[in-house]
This record gives C-alpha cells, structure tokens and sequence, in this order.
C-alpha cells in the first residue's frame, strides 16, 4: 500500500477520537483485504464487503468510470431524505485521497480483477493514499470504480451500552458480529497465507530425475480462503490461483488433493472452476478416486503460450523476455457437510503437478512428504533419484533429502530461469540444513536480486 | 543465415547446460535432514479469555504485521464467557499477531506474541 495511507488514517483517528481500554496494545488501521471481486451496484458491492468486513451498511454509492475528471465533490441523496457529500482529490489513477460529510465504515477500490476493502475500525471522515490491489506486475492496477459504505451519523465511539442487537438469521453470532447475517450456515472466513496476498508453489517437473533446482518449472500463486460456520467448521473452500510462471518445455497439469476428505463429501451442483473472465464451470472430482482430487489445468502448456522463439516461449522465467499476465483460476468447493480443521486440513492442501503425455497420470510431483493419489504410479517410487518410501510415509525426496516441489507462504520472486534457488536466496541452504531451525524467513530475506525474476 | 541461427542455438543450448551444471551442485550439496520436511507454516494453539458482560460473545479478528501493515488472517468468536479456543496456521518466521477484539460493547486491538509455541491472553 502507498505508505501514505496509514500514516494519514491513524492520524486522523489520533486526533478525534480516544479510544479507551486497558487491554489495547494499540490503535490500528487494517491493511485493505484484497480479493477477487464481482463488481456490482453500490449496494450490492457493500453487502459484498460485509462478507470480509462483517458489518452491514445502510448507504452506498459508487463512483464509477474511474478517470482524472473525478477529482471534487460527489454528492449522494437517498429516499430517506439522507444526504452525503464525498470529494475526491489527488487522484492520479492509481491513488487518491477522499474526504466526506459522513463518515465512513467501508471504502472499495477495485482494480484489475480485484478489489482493496479498507475497513475503518471506527467510521472516519477522511483518508488519503487509497490504492487498488497489486497486479500480477506487483503494481497497483489503476483504479476502475470506488464504492463507498456508511451508516448515517456514524458515532465516532463504541456502541452504547445499551445497543440492541440482533441475530437475524439465529446462528448464534448477533448481526454487527456475523459476516453473513442472513445465512445460518456462515459467519467468518478464515484466510491463507492472509486475505491480502499469496503464497507460492514451486515445482520442478523431472521426477523421478532431478532438475536443476530452479524451482520454475511451475510456479503457481495461492490463496486459500474458508468460509466457517459458527461452529467454526468449514462450509466452502475457494482456492485463488495464478499461474505465474512456467519454465518448462514439458507440458504439465496442474491439480489439487483434499486428503482425507471422501469424494462423496463434496457437493458437485455448487463446485465450480473460474478461468481468467470466463464463466464458472462445474469442476468435478476426478473419477477413480475415492478421495477429493480436482484437476485445474490439464495442460498449463495451452494456457500459458507465448507465441515467443526460445527463450521466451517459457513463461515469466527469462527477464529479458516480454512478461506475462498471469492466468487466474478460481476453485468454489463446497461441502456436503461442513468440515472440521482436522478433517479438512490445512492450504495448501496437497497440490501437485504430473505431466500431460500418455500415460502421464501416474507420474505426480508433490510438495515433500505429501501422500500421492490413488492414481500415482508406485512403480516410480524409488526409481531414478527419487528415494521415496511409501512403507515410511517418506515421499518425494532425494537420497539426500532434496525436494521437488516449494511452498512459500510470502509473496516471492522465483529464480529466473537456469538459476538455482540456493543461489537466489544465500539463506536457503542454510535453513535447509539447520532443519529449519534458522533462516525460517529466507524466502524474504539475502534474495540476489540478479538472479530472480523481475516481474 | 539458417547454418548460423543453427550454431548460435546449438552455442546458447551449450552454455545454458553448462551454467545449469555447474549450480544444479549448489542445492546438490545442501545437506537436508531425513526429518526436515520443507515445511513453511505451522499450526499455533491459540487460547484467549475476555472479560465480557454475561452472555455476550466477542469476534476475534487475527491478523499477520507486516512491515506494510496488517493481513487478515481469520475471524473466530469466543464463547459467551469470552473464551476461546483454537489454532491458527501461520508461516514460521512469524514472531506476533494482532488480534482486533470486537464486541457489543467494546473494540480493542491487542499485540500478542508467539511464546513457546502458542498464543495466550488473559484478563
């Protein structure tokens, strides 16, 4: 986010408001959540926000067609007689600051395919350095509309003490608590790595040979976001994903496993797969499988083309190339009856790649000790240099303990192509033989900037 | 033309193997153990107890600091004693969370740290 907007937003709440508790550490402005958005009308893009925010609103309005013109002020009416008066200023496309006669809860900025929630902890009259989330760049994209959120007088404080409130749909979690006020099934999201940004999975894609350890033969962008009832069990599982780069001639799928989770406990009419802008389209488990397995991509090849000569028929790989957007895939799971933690287990999941030949199927990468498929070849086990042992639940490992696949729970820039991640982040070697014990962050840390890939 | 695009192709291919070679030893010669499973994220126990009026629950929103500001992490509620109880999946080299309590009658924001393997607070 432009460091502008904290700065800004907690300055303007030192200055109004005393926020008083034995218990806080801290006044704090929230990061602006970003997620995929389906744009809409004001009111329909506020009870949106309601989903991640959790509060209702009463009054929207939005500002569309996003340009330089829309500097000044915007004044909303409403039936009820409530009026609302929002300027804009310093709007460069990207940023901009705001002020308003009433203040606000919720501000979205949508951009690109997503859209920024900045979630006021208490309602505020102004704020500056809004932004709209990054693009696949790690630029913000330029700002397409903003829609504003607020109920009419906001108080500047706490609730009184004697608020009513109310549980409208008898879930257990009073309306101003519940994400999902109307719905007795959901009442909170539960995000990894957070609602903001992704993780990333790496994957070399010669097992049972090794690679070159560049980690880039497949790199895929993550997002895991739960959906939870009040039980805090798991209703629905959407899985964002974008495939940043692909370093490999080889062509590849792309698929998840839920393990432990029956292929029957999925409800089939509600699942769906997104692909870039196109339409959802039911995404069914993969037959002969008596777990949960979704195939995304069988060929990341047909959607990650080029059209370039080598070097740059690779995908985001070599920096001297063009770069790439990435393509995005969004996976709706939902459950014929909501999951525990324990049985869902945790994102990743158990992602893994195979390649799209004839008689590839078998042929799957997973991330180290990750169990494969009922459709994984035993055969391979053992073979070449991998030194997998099923007996020992030890997948996917060198002799030495080498891995084929990543996880990287930060935003991270993967080795450009033909560099070997060791090289790329100095720590990696060292977290790897302390057993993980140092260097937990290396993935954020001694990164040669020379021989990652620029986005 | 054909006969040099041929040996330039065949000279870049040459030098990338080389160059592939010669750092495919760097990882080659990290020494992993057999119990080291590359894992970047684990599950905290969280347990959390409020002081709240009778019969009121409270929303705990968790979120990661960065350098940037907050990532949300997840959303929980306590019981109506303001207990609660639970896990987080964090990445490993996170050291805090701040927690945004939220309730009938209250908002606060509290810093609280990894210790020993988990997250605690009481009042």
């Amino acid at each position: 986010m432009h460091p502008v907007h904290k700065g800004f937003a907690l300055s303007a709440l030192a200055g109004v408001f005393a926020i008083g508790s034995a218990a806080m550490a801290s006044s704090v402005i929230p990061e602006p959540v970003a997620i995929p958005w389906q744009s809409g009308n004001a009111a329909f893009e506020c009870q949106e926000a309601t989903y991640t925010t959790g509060v209702s609103y009463a009054y929207s309005f939005k500002i569309d067609n996003w340009n330089s013109a829309i500097d000044g002020p915007h004044t909303a009416t409403f039936g009820d007689g409530h009026t609302n008066t929002i300027t804009i200023s310093n709007n460069d496309g990207t940023y901009f600051n705001w002020t308003a006669l009433n203040q606000m809860g919720v501000v979205i900025v949508k951009g690109g395919k997503a859209a920024s929630i900045f979630e006021y902890e208490r309602p505020v009259s102004m704020d500056a350095g809004l932004v709209s989330p990054n693009n696949a760049s790690g630029k913000p994209a330029a700002v397409s509309h903003a829609t504003f959120c607020w109920n009419a007088n906001a108080d500047a404080g706490a609730p009184p003490p004697n608020l009513v409130v109310t549980d409208s749909d008898s879930d257990g979690i009073t309306d101003n608590l519940d994400a999902f006020p109307l719905d007795s099934e959901r009442v909170a999201r539960r995000f990894y790595p957070n609602g903001s940004d992704y993780g990333y999975l790496a994957f070399e894609d010669n097992w049972p040979k090794k690679g070159d350890f560049d980690m880039n033969d497949l790199v895929v962008a993550y997002r895991a976001m739960e959906t939870l009832n009040a039980r805090n069990e798991v209703t629905n599982l959407k899985l964002v994903y974008e495939i940043a780069a692909r370093g490999a001639a080889n062509d590849n799928a792309f698929a998840v496993h839920l393990p432990g989770v029956a292929r029957d406990a999925i409800n089939p009419a509600l699942t769906t797969l997104k692909i870039q802008d196109q339409a959802p389209v039911p995404l069914p488990t993969e037959s002969g499988q008596s777990e949960a397995v979704f195939i995304l991509i069988t060929s990341v090849n047909t959607v990650t083309k080029t059209g370039l000569k080598w070097p740059c028929g690779f995908f985001n790989t070599v920096n001297k190339c063009p770069r790439s957007e990435p393509v995005l895939l969004v996976a709706d799971i939902h459950f014929q009856r909501p999951l525990s933690r324990a049985q869902l287990g945790a994102a990743p999941y158990n992602p893994f790649i195979y390649p799209n030949r004839y008689a590839g199927r078998g042929q799957e990468i997973h991330l180290v000790d990750h169990p494969p498929t009922a459709k994984a070849n035993p055969s391979l086990f053992g073979t070449e240099d991998d030194r997998s042992n099923p007996a020992e639940g030890r997948y996917y490992r060198t002799a030495d303990n080498l891995p084929w696949a990543l996880d990287v729970p930060e935003t991270w820039r993967h080795p450009a192509e033909w560099n070997d991640v060791t090289n790329a982040y100095s720590t990696f070697a060292t977290w790897t033989s302390s057993g993980g014990m140092t260097a937990a962050n290396w993935y954020v840390s001694t990164v040669n900037q020379g021989l990652v890939f620029q986005p | 033309m054909k006969r040099l695009n041929t040996t330039l192709l065949l000279a870049a291919l040459l030098t990338g193997g080389s160059y592939q070679a010669a750092l495919a030893t760097d990882t080659d010669e990290v020494e992993a153990g057999a119990d080291f499973r590359y894992e970047t994220a684990h599950l905290i126990p969280v347990e959390i107890k409020l002081a709240l009026p009778n019969d009121n629950l409270a929303s705990l929103s968790f979120y990661s600091q960065r350098e940037s500001g907050l990532r949300l992490l997840e959303t929980a509620f306590t019981d109506p004693l303001g207990h609660y109880l639970g896990q987080l999946q964090l990445p490993v080299h996170l050291s805090q969370v701040v927690v945004v309590v939220r309730a009938a009658n209250r908002q606060d924001t509290l810093t609280l740290p990894i210790s020993a393997g988990a997250i605690t607070y009481a009042e």
